[in-house]
């Protein structure tokens, strides 16, 4: 059974992610740390042990990590999670409690105490990964694989021109992160909207009446699939952080996927936390290519349905 | 008819696009200004008039312009064009004109104001000339109707992973043309890439055909496809040229293109120097963004990725076998 730690800024999509890490049978969780990005960390807190009473399996630790990015205050995301993240639904109160240890502290001291088999998951700003390795960097190489929703192939993202939003959140952490040496895949937000990877008006429906974890799941994203019915005509609801739980779990459910030596720019006027992805070496660079990565831009958006599907119904 | 000026780094894909264009006869070169690029201006300057005399046909006025980017020293392309910019290829050894005393950037401001609207610029090499004419002449230079360019990525570069070289070599100035307002047209790393694929059945063609002056169509084709060969990673430099003149002269070549405010890095690292971010979003596409506040700029930019490169083929060979 895989052991894993999910890194979560928890706000409605990555609740559904929880629930699915919860529900499925090849893996463990040992830890969510919680960090600021969709939402701030308190709340985002709140909602990772909130979808943890949904889930209704067992209960794993939950530690608060930081509040903030690194160098310089960003934005969240309020306009697409509601302002509690969640929707603004009402659902019931958790009945666990956070843990009193920092998000970072548990990070160090339970990969440290692992085999070098415990991976790690980040849906949310890199911010609590990046200082642990700063604090802890011969703890932090003993993870084997880091899974990151993140960063973006085209230009044409929400955000910015060219920037992601968990990465744009906190470049510099998603730069230490990135160049620390421990390889990572990332599921780009393209791969979550193409391919009929979102759910469509039917399967949120069909979704929502499948239990009350499953409802747990469509409700706590109500705030962007209503959003996407003021401006569209009808509702649609992309998932990018149970699609890059579903790539951890079942890495089939992979259409397409290129290795990279990918940075993330810290500086530019324009490019600030774009994903640069470095696929050979062009003939004016001197450098020789170092893939650090692999980058998903497209999954097979049935199937990984289906696999969704088939963890959050009751 | 179309009146051109062209602004040009010329090396060994230039010439070709200067001899497509001086054998056009629906276009007009009004002048041809000249700047560093691949090669140094001087190089540039020498092969545009022995481009000119290859062609043989009209013999439009060359200017020489600036010899160095703005900000740094200029990376040229020796590596894959040698330092004649020229590979194999055999043009006349001697020009039969000389350039003008004329300064490119005064020249481009000139002919600017003289047509006015009825000129299109045509920039086949990095943007200094037409940055500085821009910062020098701004009101005459908001004349143009338009600007096409050999240059930019739609996606990936050719220079960097985001730059493609003819931006990259002086982005800051490249900035200044995307930030000015003219509308461009943006002839990608991307969409002259595809074309890099064309070959064998054009050059039969050329073969077939009445050359002039003897065997330089051919000359020219072989070139590129040779150093193609022993180049495949610069690819996308070999047919940019030829490639941008021809969809200034023929915009239904264009197959996908799409509109943006795009504008280009000059600050950051050295992974980003030079990438042209082409925003797409508008406030009906992107209602998700973050920053409701935000404004995003009007459009300034067709981003041409991807064009019909057989008919691309045919029309070139067409036009060099003349």
């Amino acid at each position: 059974m895989r052991k894993i730690i999910i890194d979560t800024d928890t706000g409605s999509d990555d609740a559904v992610a929880l629930v699915m890490a919860l529900r499925d049978p090849s893996v463990r969780v040992l830890a969510f740390t919680t960090v600021s990005g969709n939402i701030n960390v308190d709340q985002a807190t709140y909602n990772a042990l909130q979808s943890i009473e949904y889930a209704n399996t067992y209960k794993p630790p939950v530690y608060k990590g930081i509040a903030r990015p690194l160098c310089f205050e960003s934005e969240n995301a309020s306009q697409v999670h509601g302002i509690d993240g969640m929707g603004d639904v009402g659902f019931r109160a958790p009945t666990q409690k956070e843990e009193s240890e920092h998000a970072v502290d548990a990070l160090i001291r339970i990969i440290g105490a692992g085999e070098g088999d415990i991976e790690l998951i980040t849906i949310g700003p890199l911010t609590n990964i990046a200082v642990a390795m700063l604090q802890a960097p011969e703890v932090m190489r003993k993870i084997p694989h880091i899974t990151i929703m993140g960063g973006a192939n085209f230009f044409s993202n929400p955000h910015t021109p060219c920037a992601e939003f968990n990465i744009m959140a906190d470049p510099d952490a998603a730069a230490i992160v990135c160049n620390f040496g421990v390889p990572f895949t990332m599921v780009t937000l393209e791969a979550c909207q193409v391919n009929g990877a979102p759910l469509t008006d039917e399967e949120i429906d069909q979704t929502r009446a499948a239990g009350e974890t499953a409802a747990f799941c469509m409700d706590c994203n109500c705030t962007t699939y209503d959003l996407a019915e003021k401006v569209y005509g009808y509702r649609e609801l992309e998932l990018p952080d149970p699609v890059t739980y579903a790539v951890f779990s079942n890495p089939d459910l992979i259409k397409t996927s290129f290795p990279a030596e990918t940075h993330v720019e810290r500086g530019g006027t324009f490019t600030r936390g774009t994903t640069v992805f470095r696929k050979k070496k062009t003939i004016f660079e001197e450098r020789d290519l170092k893939i650090n990565s692999t980058i998903v831009t497209e999954v097979y958006g049935q199937a990984y349905k289906a696999f969704q599907y088939d963890l959050i119904k009751d | 008819m179309k009146r051109v000026l062209i602004d040009t780094a010329t090396a060994a894909p230039e010439v070709v696009a200067l001899v497509m264009a001086l054998s056009e006869p629906d276009i007009h070169v009004e002048a041809i200004t000249t700047v560093m690029g691949k090669v140094p201006a001087g190089i540039a300057t020498r092969n545009t008039l022995l481009s000119i005399t290859a062609a043989g046909t009209y013999q439009p006025p060359v200017f020489e312009g600036i010899a160095k980017p703005m900000f740094h020293e200029q990376h040229d392309a020796s590596l894959i064009f040698g330092a004649d910019g020229l590979g194999s290829l055999s043009v006349a050894q001697h020009p039969a004109q000389t350039k003008e005393v004329l300064h490119a950037v005064d020249a481009i401001i000139k002919t600017v104001s003289e047509w006015g609207e009825a000129l299109e610029l045509l920039c086949l090499g990095p943007l200094t000339n037409v940055a500085l004419a821009i910062t020098k002449a701004p009101q005459v230079m908001r004349r143009l109707k338009r600007i096409t360019l050999t240059g930019g990525a739609a996606f990936e570069g050719d220079a960097n992973p985001m730059a493609e070289f003819n931006i990259w070599q002086d982005a800051e100035a490249a900035d200044i043309v995307f930030n000015f307002g003219v509308p461009l047209v943006m002839v990608t790393a991307e969409a002259s890439d595809a074309c890099a694929g064309l070959s064998k059945q054009d050059l039969d063609n050329l073969a077939s055909g009445q050359n002039r002056p003897s065997g330089f169509g051919q000359d020219c084709f072989n070139t590129l496809l040779q150093l193609g060969e022993k180049n495949p990673d610069a690819r996308s430099l070999l047919f940019s040229s030829p490639l941008a003149f021809a969809v200034l002269a023929r915009p239904e070549l264009i197959q996908d293109s799409f509109a943006s405010y795009s504008r280009v890095e000059t600050q950051g690292s050295a992974q980003v120097y030079g990438a042209t971010v082409n925003d797409r979003r508008t406030d009906e596409t992107h209602p998700f963004r973050a920053n409701a506040s935000e404004t995003i700029g009007a459009f300034n930019c067709q981003v041409v990725h991807r064009v019909d490169s057989a008919a691309f083929g045919q029309y070139l060979s067409g036009l060099l076998v003349k």
